[in-house]
């Protein structure tokens, strides 16, 4: 009896990868502005297809990531980038596969790699997945990226986010790069320079 | 062409990419600051363009349409082999349209017709740290851009002022970026410097020699370092236009007539000069 060989995965590493990256780029390089990765993330079988791809995209043996609750998805990633866990504190890479309460996500904030005067760059990326990016809150963000301002609808988990990153009053070069993903394959960067402001209007 | 037999999909092997990714992401977050990356060998010597080549494969893909110029021209050796280097391990589409172009690769030009959103610049550069001029040792280069102490920066453009009466910098002349870092914007001239602010296009940098990258998203804000009383000039063409496609107003090149021994001028961007004669005549 012949039985077909049902694949874990159809990502390619090389084309799809690229795609990824350059989706991912286009969202750091353009704040607030929602780029899809629908198709390269739908080559994975189960849950978390986003950060899946968005993990295989960037790891591998040289980097470090922290998977909070959720070993299923840090078995796969290791599987697939060789990328080791580490404790939150020393994570290149954060991938939060669920909406957390706001408590455990300031601890976060608080606890991730900031990177160091010198070493800005050693600071961590947190991957956020939620349920959907877009939503009803209105978010007015300003930075580089942005063309004076951009006023967005998120949902409100997302602003609640950046405005707990933004108190923290971390002194740029420092900080950390948000992404947030949803497993429509929707991505949205929100880099440490990019805050989140309230929409000034002249009367 | 070479293909999978012979090398990966744009020539570096999938763990230097990913690298050279990771860089170039932290380099957008922090617009001006040079991220350090493992710059790898190429069939290119270093200080021919490597770390603009390695970001241009790192961040190709198959559906891209590559244009790489050299000094604004499309047909010089270093343009020409870079093109061909790509197009043998990608299969990219090639061009010399700047409109048409998803990513363009440049040596010491930004092209005259203003990039757009959907489209990167790459640009080479042979030796990023700015602070170079004023300090040899990289340690306390790095260790001045972390205090963002620029003081002798600032001297070095005083006594440039004070020497010669304007600040005599004819390239690299550089820029502070969002009010955080010196950055040197590579060998661009004085008239590409205004270019770089709040500008449409993301502009990707890369050293290979010196093993850096850094970035300037779309609509960041990069001012060229001057005094206030000392306002920053850029390079002055008043009068003059190009003697091929008549242009004035854009980037010349000064050229010596051979036969009248006059001085000529011709533009700079020579896909932009075509570009203009094709529909003239």
């Amino acid at each position: 009896m012949i039985k077909e060989i049902k694949l874990a995965y159809e990502f390619d590493f090389v084309h799809d990868g690229q795609k990824v990256f350059r989706e991912l780029l286009d969202a750091m390089a353009n704040p607030g502005t929602i780029r899809k990765i629908t198709q390269q993330s739908q080559k994975f079988d189960g849950s978390y297809t986003s950060l899946m791809a968005l993990g295989c995209t960037l790891l591998d043996n040289e980097e470090t990531m922290y998977v909070e609750k959720n070993p299923n998805l840090s078995s796969e990633l290791h599987s697939l980038t060789l990328a080791h866990e580490s404790d939150l504190c020393e994570a290149d890479y954060v991938f939060l596969s669920s909406e957390m309460n706001y408590g455990s996500m300031s601890q976060i904030l608080k606890n991730v790699k900031q990177g160091t005067y010198a070493d800005p760059h050693s600071s961590a990326t947190i991957f956020l997945l939620c349920e959907c990016v877009e939503g009803t809150e209105e978010m007015t963000l300003r930075g580089p990226g942005i063309k004076d301002s951009l006023t967005i609808f998120v949902r409100p988990y997302i602003k609640k986010v950046i405005e707990l990153r933004d108190h923290l009053h971390v002194e740029y070069p420092l900080g950390v790069d948000l992404v947030f993903a949803d497993e429509t394959g929707n991505v949205m960067g929100v880099p440490r320079l990019c805050k989140v402001t309230e929409e000034i209007t002249v009367e | 062409m070479i293909d999978e037999r012979h090398y990966n999909f744009a020539f570096l092997d999938e763990g230097s990419k990913r690298e050279i990714r990771r860089s170039i992401l932290k380099a957008v977050a922090i617009p001006g600051y040079q991220v350090p990356f493992g710059s790898r060998e190429l069939p290119i010597g270093r200080g021919w363009g490597t770390g603009g080549i390695q970001i241009t494969l790192s961040i190709i893909g198959k559906e891209d349409v590559l244009k790489v110029i050299d000094q604004g021209s499309d047909e010089s050796v270093n343009a020409v082999n870079i093109k061909k280097l790509v197009e043998e391990c990608t299969g990219v589409e090639i061009t010399t349209d700047s409109e048409k172009a998803s990513v363009i690769q440049s040596r010491h030009r930004i092209p005259e017709i203003p990039m757009r959103n959907d489209q990167i610049l790459v640009l080479q550069v042979p030796t990023p740290e700015p602070l170079r001029i004023v300090e040899p040792r990289e340690a306390v280069t790095k260790q001045m851009h972390a205090e963002a102490e620029y003081s002798g920066m600032w001297l070095s453009l005083f006594e440039d002022l004070t020497q010669y009466g304007e600040i005599s910098i004819s390239s690299e002349y550089p820029v502070m970026v969002e009010n955080r870092y010196v950055m040197n914007p590579s060998p661009i001239p004085r008239y590409d410097n205004q270019k770089l602010n709040d500008s449409e296009t993301l502009y990707l940098f890369g050293a290979g020699r010196e093993k850096k990258i850094y970035a300037i998203p779309p609509h960041t804000e990069v001012v060229s370092m001057c005094f206030d009383d000392v306002p920053f000039r850029t390079e002055n063409f008043e009068g003059k236009h190009c003697r091929l496609c008549g242009a004035a107003g854009v980037y010349l090149d000064e050229i010596i007539d051979e036969k009248t021994g006059e001085k000529v001028y011709e533009c700079s961007d020579t896909g932009f000069c075509r570009g203009r004669r094709e529909r003239i005549s």
